[in-house]
């Protein structure tokens, strides 16, 4: 075989298998909805039928009765804020879950005083397995707490500047900020019942903070009822749109975006129509070359 | 050209494979979140023993409500298994003796008002009261210290260095046990001087506890109402109290009721599913403490039921019509308001065959036909009747070609192979009928009679060839109480656009068999006439003209002589020297044949090899003794010849 035919072949096999082993590999991205793994959010998607939302710009124009969750682990731009401040001033509910990303630009830019302190939330006392995983019970009603008696975060954080009405959850007494990374409670840090969710109204619609985003991902949802939260926020409106925009993307989900766009393609009509043209062609090429 | 990019693209191919493709995106400061599976358990010891010295420390000041609610708050520490049962014992051990000193704070401060009431009688009674308490305390407080103790020996505190975080907080506690004791002891000794209580303790609020005991019942439905009945109970009064009932910490009613009550609620309409939380909390009054009771309520909806019609083959695109009816059975269950419904009856027949032939099932309800079913190999069929008057009249059911049974007569005939279900139903009007099919939806609601009919618009946007698609109703009731729920049929889909396609590539296939076909035509052969095998003589030895060399001098000359030697061998043997012969093989061949000629012949050959192959310049005698040599084979075979 000559060189360049084994080069070309060995090409073509190079990347169908690196094809077959980006479609079928599941993501292993954090909070994303197509990771069914420990650290993924894939468990909501198909239980609680959230719907993944990859831009902004997709949002429904009437907002009504329509919930968006945000993991801002991304900046935001001045459209996407724009589109988040008119999503809820025109009626629909946004959930930002945040512990140590951008949620405060959101925050800042609705004109909130409300803030994730983006210091991590530690409790001694009330935790499940150790002061990192702080257990929430002291819950006030509302339609996002219903039916929850208890809640575990995972590196979480806690909001500041909430006023008490505001408030839906905090932590216990013995929780504190360890704002200089020595994990243990010092005399100047932040201590005692600390916001953990929120809720603020604006406009016709509502906005939620919520501290710690972990509190979607497989593994911890069915731990204390952190589930119910999920499925109340499900409950909250007939359409749930998870964003996934503003989540980090992996070279692995920015190579299954591509064949996902290449796959949706060939799904159109036109898509359809040109691939059979293309292998009628190639087909029938060796015919063309022997008439001439 | 091709060779050149075929290397580019296999590198730019592996490039793009192998090499990582580094993210320039802002990274996260500190980790999100770890496996909760594989986290390490590492209860905070420090600090729990460090909250019960606080604790202490509150209740010895006198804040012996904050001091109950940190000890509430360390109870939700989670114990390894082994050490549960001691830190459910220092709990319990820790809530008494707050409480005993919180009920001595108010009977001491009770006794303080009736003595300044000159109510002496009452004051020593309370007084002898205050003074067990204060005994059981200081039990509490020597069983707590010892609790302490085995809390440490199995914390291994006792081997820690003094300068231990949890060898701090154990001294940290034991130092405000101590305190506590001799603030017990202070207590008792004010029992003894009763005349100079002090104004301190006598300022400090406490309040005198309430007991309740709650009823409701055990199922309850989203928007329906439920009663609760209760009896609180305080130790100094049976006066009013206010009410509050919660669902899930909901507010769902709040009024002054007497201590035997029963309250009427209703369960919000959007309440999920499951069981949930029902508090009765009494508020505090006076000197009367608040309480609360919770339980536990399941929340249910009920289920409704559905019929419908829809095709079995649907062509793409082309309408679907969807129809059907909603109602709900009724059973046991509970009292719904008053229906703008009316019920009917409906009865199901299901007929069992003992083949699976071809029949027509015909019931006729009186004389009036009530359905008529053609079924194909089935050896069962369920027919339901609806809008029977409640006088249902004689049923007869028909089968053909077979069986005829009449005269069933209703309710409860059970006939071998027919089974009748009777029951009520209740049509649900306005449900609203979401109908999603191929990316596509439409939307319905039902009449007064539970009935609906949908459209659902198919458009080309499928590309499958033909195949099962999934039709999803879904059906949402106006009423909380109800179930929402799905129906979900498969229904065959044919596609004329995805079927062109496939048309396209099979006739495109076609044509190029077609083409190959006339390219390369079977061709006949023709019949080869064989000859037959005649004998053929030996080959004649015709002696190829043997190339020239182009040496000369010497080496020419040497050559020559070998090739005049050779020649005369090759005759004389019949011979040739083939162009895939070495001299020396031609040697050994021919020698055996030549045994006088055989001695020059090899020195011969030997010369002729030095020529053609050695480095080594043939000296001028070598010419001469080739030469002879040649003759001499020539010679010596012409005189074996003779």
């Amino acid at each position: 075989m000559k060189l360049h035919k084994f080069l070309f072949l060995l090409t073509v096999i190079l990347v169908s298998l690196m094809t077959a082993v980006v479609w079928f590999f599941p993501l292993n991205d954090d909070f994303r909805t197509s990771n069914p793994f420990w650290n993924g959010t894939k468990d909501i998607e198909s239980g609680y039928a959230f719907t993944p939302l990859e831009s902004l710009s997709d949002l429904p124009v009437s907002p009504h009765d329509t919930v968006l969750v945000i993991i801002p682990y991304l900046q935001f731009s001045a459209t996407d804020l724009a589109a988040v401040s008119s999503f809820i001033t025109g009626g629909g509910t946004v959930i930002v879950a945040d512990d140590y990303g951008y949620g405060n630009q959101i925050t800042e830019f609705l004109g909130l005083r409300a803030r994730f302190s983006g210091q991590p939330l530690l409790d001694p006392i009330v935790n499940y397995k150790n002061q990192w995983f702080p257990r929430i019970l002291h819950l006030k009603p509302s339609s996002l707490t219903t039916g929850i008696d208890e809640l575990v975060f995972n590196h979480a954080t806690a909001l500041s500047e909430i006023e008490a009405g505001d408030i839906l959850a905090q932590s216990s007494i013995f929780s504190f900020l360890d704002t200089d990374d020595d994990r243990t409670q010092s005399a100047d840090e932040t201590a005692g019942l600390l916001p953990v969710i929120s809720r603020h109204s604006l406009g016709k619609g509502k906005i939620f903070l919520i501290s710690d985003p972990s509190l979607f991902i497989n593994s911890m949802a069915p731990i204390g009822d952190n589930d119910r939260l999920v499925q109340n926020i499900a409950a909250a409106g007939s359409t749930v749109l998870f964003d996934q925009s503003h989540l980090p993307p992996s070279n692995l989900s920015e190579a299954k975006d591509v064949l996902t766009q290449l796959h949706n393609f060939f799904t159109t009509p036109p898509g359809t129509l040109g691939l059979v043209l293309a292998v009628i062609t190639v087909t029938l090429m060796p015919i063309w070359h022997r008439r001439r | 050209m091709i060779k050149r990019l075929s290397v580019v693209l296999f590198i730019v191919v592996l490039l793009a494979t192998f090499s990582p493709v580094f993210s320039s995106l802002a990274q996260l400061d500190r980790r999100p979140h770890e496996n909760p599976a594989t986290a390490k358990s590492s209860p905070g010891w420090a600090t729990l023993l460090e909250s019960y010295g606080t604790a202490f420390n509150l209740s010895v000041t006198g804040k012996n409500q904050d001091a109950q609610a940190t000890i509430n708050e360390l109870k939700k520490f989670l114990a390894p298994e082994a050490l549960q049962y001691l830190l459910e014992n220092y709990n319990t051990l820790s809530g008494q003796l707050v409480s005993a000193n919180n009920e001595i704070g108010f009977l001491l401060n009770e006794v303080s008002v009736l003595l300044a009431n000159d109510r002496k009688d009452e004051a020593q009674r309370l007084l002898d009261e205050s003074m067990m308490l204060t005994d059981s305390a200081l039990f509490l407080v020597a069983d707590i210290r010892t609790e302490s103790n085995n809390l440490a020996d199995e914390l291994g505190i006792f081997n820690l260095a003094d300068s231990s975080p949890l060898r701090k907080s154990y001294d940290y506690l034991i130092q405000n046990l101590d305190y506590f004791r001799e603030h017990i002891d202070e207590l008792a000794r004010l029992h003894q001087d009763i005349e100079n209580l002090p104004e301190a303790i006598i300022s400090t609020s406490f309040y005198s506890p309430t007991l309740i005991q709650v009823a409701s019942p055990e199922t309850a439905y989203p928007g329906l109402p439920i009663t609760i009945s209760g009896q609180i109970t305080s130790r100094h009064g049976n006066t009013s109290r206010m009410v509050k009932v919660l669902l899930n910490e909901v507010e769902l009613i709040e009024e002054r009721v007497s201590p035997q009550f029963s309250l009427e609620v209703t369960i919000p309409p959007q309440t999920p599913v499951g069981t949930q939380n029902l508090t009765v909390r009494v508020a505090p009054q006076e000197r009367y403490s608040g309480v609360s009771q919770r339980i536990e309520v399941e929340i249910a909806t009920i289920p409704l039921q559905a019929e419908v019609k829809l095709p079995r083959l649907v062509l793409v695109p082309g309408p679907v019509q969807v129809s059907g009816k909603i109602f709900n059975q009724l059973t046991s269950g509970p009292e719904l308001p008053s229906s703008r419904y009316q019920t009917e009856a409906v009865i199901k027949y299901v007929i069992n065959f003992n083949d699976n032939s071809d029949r027509t099932v015909e019931i006729l309800t009186g004389d009036a036909q009530a359905a008529k079913v053609t079924i194909f190999r089935r050896p069962s069929l369920e027919i339901l009747i609806s809008q029977v008057p409640p006088n249902e009249p004689t049923v007869t059911v028909t089968v053909t070609p077979q069986e005829r049974v009449s005269g069933l007569q209703a309710p409860g005939i059970n006939i071998s192979g027919i089974t009748r279900y009777a029951s009520v139903l209740t049509p649900i009007q306005d449900v609203r009928v979401e109908v999603d099919f191929a990316k596509n939806s439409s939307q319905a609601a039902t009449t007064a009679d539970g009935s609906f009919t949908s459209l659902v618009k198919t458009s080309l946007a499928s590309l499958s060839l033909f195949g099962v698609e999934e039709l999803k109703i879904t059906l949402t009731p106006t009423e909380p109480w109800y179930t929402p729920f799905q129906v979900t049929r498969k229904i065959i889909v044919l596609h004329p656009l995805s079927l062109s396609l496939m048309l396209l590539i099979f006739v495109s296939f076609g044509l190029l068999v077609n083409k190959r076909v006339k390219i390369r035509p079977t061709e006949r052969r023709e019949r080869q006439i064989v000859s037959p095998a005649t004998s053929r003589g030996l080959p004649a030895i015709s002696h190829p003209v043997k190339a020239k060399h182009e040496l000369t001098g010497v080496k020419g000359s040497i050559i020559s002589a070998y090739l005049r030697g050779l020649e005369i061998i090759e005759k004389r043997t019949n011979t040739l020297m083939t162009a895939q012969v070495t001299l020396r093989e031609f040697l050994k061949t021919t020698v055996l044949r030549i045994p006088a000629a055989a001695k020059p012949f090899a020195e011969l050959t030997a010369l002729a090899e030095i020529v053609l192959y050695s480095a080594h310049t043939p000296e001028d005698e070598m010419t001469t003794r080739a030469e002879n040599l040649a003759t001499e084979i020539k010679e010596a075979l012409d005189s074996e010849a003779t």
